[in-house]
């Protein structure tokens, strides 16, 4: 789910695409840890736009959030296995 | 733009008397400043009782009623467990309070009654953007119920 723009065989590599953008979300919401877990490891670390495909302004808008819910210990600043 | 003073030697005339420094938009004074909307976190410590922990959020609720703020929204989700200790504690009773303000000094006299009150572990006050007022709105109605919420997206994601 976290990883699936992540080519898994070269063979047959899909295009990136930024899922906020397709589905036309606009505001990430800091309160729901659910879904920002989709978006940090198991480490807690906010994953690459590499691996999520987001685009530059919905990349910086999840950071702001994951940082969001750090601050008010709805995610951890470290862990070591969240999922 | 040639200045007053260099006109009234070429012309060899007397201009009406200019401000050495004009302000750029005087009506600015007039204008009102336009309401944000905010949204406050905090968390309260988990040693107090219930009765007291509404009273503080009743505290806070009133401090912002008095100042003109117009309160959209209280939620109390009660005690909840933190992802990382604050103050050697695991758990703290969740507020969040939303509201709506044109004096943004407020944000400042909230702020500073927050670090004085002991049993506040942890705040944080954001302003909310036209998505998110939106947003929260749809947030109160319900609509993003768990199971409601996660179905499309999941589904989405997967196309």
């Amino acid at each position: 789910m976290t990883l699936m723009n992540e080519p898994v065989k070269r063979a047959e590599v899909k295009p990136k695409y930024c899922r906020f953008k397709k589905n036309g979300i606009k505001y990430i919401d800091y309160k729901d840890p659910d879904f920002l877990l989709k978006f940090i490891n198991e480490q807690g670390k906010i994953l690459p736009r590499r691996l999520t495909g987001n685009s530059w302004k919905y990349q910086n808008k999840i950071a702001q959030a994951v940082k969001r819910a750090r601050h008010v210990a709805i995610l951890p600043y470290l862990a070591d296995q969240m999922k | 733009m040639i200045l007053p003073v260099f006109t009234e030697l070429i012309l060899g005339i007397r201009l009406p008397d200019y401000e050495p420094f004009p302000t750029f938009a005087p009506h600015f004074k007039t204008i009102v400043k336009p309401m944000k909307n905010y949204e406050t976190v905090f968390i309260l410590n988990p040693v107090l009782s219930e009765d007291q922990a509404k009273d503080t959020v009743e505290k806070f609720v009133k401090l912002l009623t008095k100042a003109k703020a117009n309160v959209i929204n209280v939620e109390k989700w009660g005690l909840k467990k933190m992802a990382y200790a604050i103050q050697n504690k695991s758990t703290g009773f969740y507020n969040l309070i939303e509201f709506a303000t044109a004096d943004s000094t407020l944000i400042n006299t909230l702020e500073t009654e927050y670090r004085r009150d002991e049993s506040v572990m942890r705040f944080m006050t954001i302003v909310l953007d036209k998505h998110s007022i939106l947003y929260n709105e749809r947030r109160r109605k319900g609509e993003f119920n768990r199971t409601k919420k996660q179905a499309p997206r999941k589904e989405a994601a997967e196309v």
